[in-house]
């Protein structure tokens, strides 16, 4: 995909791509690296929680890193049509900005609560005992493994897919900051759609298993983007679903 | 000046994933991105002209090696001249606003032809002998395989006839 972008946009477009999505991107995944490996780095650990080391602001912190490393790129389609919209009008770096703000809005407002869910989850159930079935992990996995079936998330799947026509839903004249903001946002919801539950899934293995995030965030990304893809997400919901047999009774 | 157009829309494209590949870098089935786009007005006023009930369509056209996006603009024949004069202006970008920034996607206008253009809800684009597109209906926003998608644009070097490729619905409101 990049190579083909690079072909066709030329350097001022290579640059602008380079600014608002991979040095971005490449940051985030270098900050979790970071914290999946250094000692303070367990302040912002998910999988430390159990351990009362993590401090839930810095959790969200890494959450909001992670968003960055793991969903900008997926966004780049969204954000190369909006900008060229955008492109004869001064402040169009500053809208772009917006599209970003409201979409990282969005998510970390998810993350605020699946965090907190996840922690009053931990105060109720115990962790299980080793050798003991987490019944938690198997719901979360045959619940994700089944989502990839439904009509919702094959529809949010191809809302992602039709950057112009998502444009031109939301950009109607008004307030300009506010429309590009309020883009980002139903941008937001609809990667929200369809990328939850493997984030769920995400927070069921740990947050801070840099090996599992770079996994999800290519099939997050592949599944996005790459051509013909309806078979890969049905895929993916098979191996979630033998995942949960496989935790439930392997 | 001012205006105020709502209504649906259609996109139908040579694309595998997304429409407008070419912009996200995602390689098109064949040479370049051809893309139909057909808005249908169903309420709206440009200078105080009245221009409900009319479809504009313009067939975009970007190859593969950076060239510049080139667009063949159509307009209904059953439009009279006042209504024809201010839609080419305000698709072309020439009425500012919100438009101005769409024609972006759309680049240089090299010709505006008018013609019939027939849009049945759901099914079937024709627009004169020039294009002719059979898309399922679909919710808005929501990507569906196109059933055909012939073009005969010469002056976009756009002549083309596939199937199975993007076609999207969606909605629309410009103001200014």
């Amino acid at each position: 995909m990049t190579s083909a972008f690079q072909q066709q946009r030329g350097a001022p477009q290579r640059r602008w791509l380079i600014a608002f999505v991979v040095l971005p991107a490449a940051i985030a995944w270098a900050l979790l690296y970071w914290i999946g490996s250094s000692p303070s780095g367990r302040f912002f650990r998910h999988d430390d929680l159990a351990n009362s080391q993590a401090v839930l602001p810095l959790v969200l912190v890494g959450w909001v890193v992670m968003i960055a490393a793991m969903m900008l790129p997926t966004t780049a389609p969204l954000l190369a049509v909006f900008r060229k919209v955008v492109s004869s009008r001064p402040e169009q770096h500053r809208l772009v900005g917006l599209v970003i703000a409201g979409y990282g809005v969005v998510w970390t407002m998810v993350g605020s609560f699946a965090i907190l869910l996840d922690d009053v989850l931990h105060a109720i159930f115990s962790p299980p005992a080793p050798g003991d079935v987490s019944w938690l992990m198997v719901t979360v996995l045959a619940g994700a493994g089944i989502y990839q079936f439904t009509p919702l998330k094959k529809r949010c799947l191809t809302s992602c897919r039709s950057p112009f026509v998502f444009v031109s839903r939301h950009w109607h004249g008004g307030n300009a900051n506010w429309e590009a903001f309020l883009l980002g946002v139903a941008h937001g919801w609809y990667c929200v759609g369809c990328c939850w539950t493997l984030m769920m899934v995400m927070f069921a293995l740990g947050m801070g298993n840099f090996g599992w995030m770079v996994a999800i965030a290519a099939v997050m990304a592949v599944e996005k983007n790459v051509a013909k893809a309806a078979w890969l997400g049905h895929l993916i919901g098979v191996v979630l679903l033998g995942s949960a047999v496989w935790v439930a009774f392997g | 000046m001012s205006y105020d157009v709502r209504g649906s829309l259609l996109e139908v494209c040579t694309c595998d994933v997304n429409c407008a590949c070419c912009w996200s870098g995602d390689e098109p089935s064949g040479d370049a991105c051809d893309r139909v786009v057909a808005w249908q007005i169903e309420a709206g006023h440009v200078d105080g002209v009245d221009v409900s009930g009319i479809t504009v369509a313009m067939l975009g056209s970007l190859d593969q090696h950076g060239a510049p996006v080139k667009s063949m603009m159509f307009l209904p024949s059953s439009a009279n001249d006042a209504q024809a004069d201010v839609l080419a202006d305000l698709w072309s970008g020439k009425k500012g606003g919100p438009m101005a920034d769409l024609a972006n996607m759309l680049g240089e206008i090299v010709g505006v032809e008018r013609t019939s253009i027939e849009y049945h809800d759901g099914g079937h684009l024709v627009i004169g002998s020039r294009i002719d597109a059979t898309v399922p209906a679909a919710a808005n926003g929501a990507v569906v395989a196109a059933g055909g998608y012939r073009a005969d644009v010469p002056e976009l070097g756009a002549s083309f006839s596939v199937s199975g490729q993007r076609a999207v619905h969606g909605a629309f409101h410009f103001a200014d």
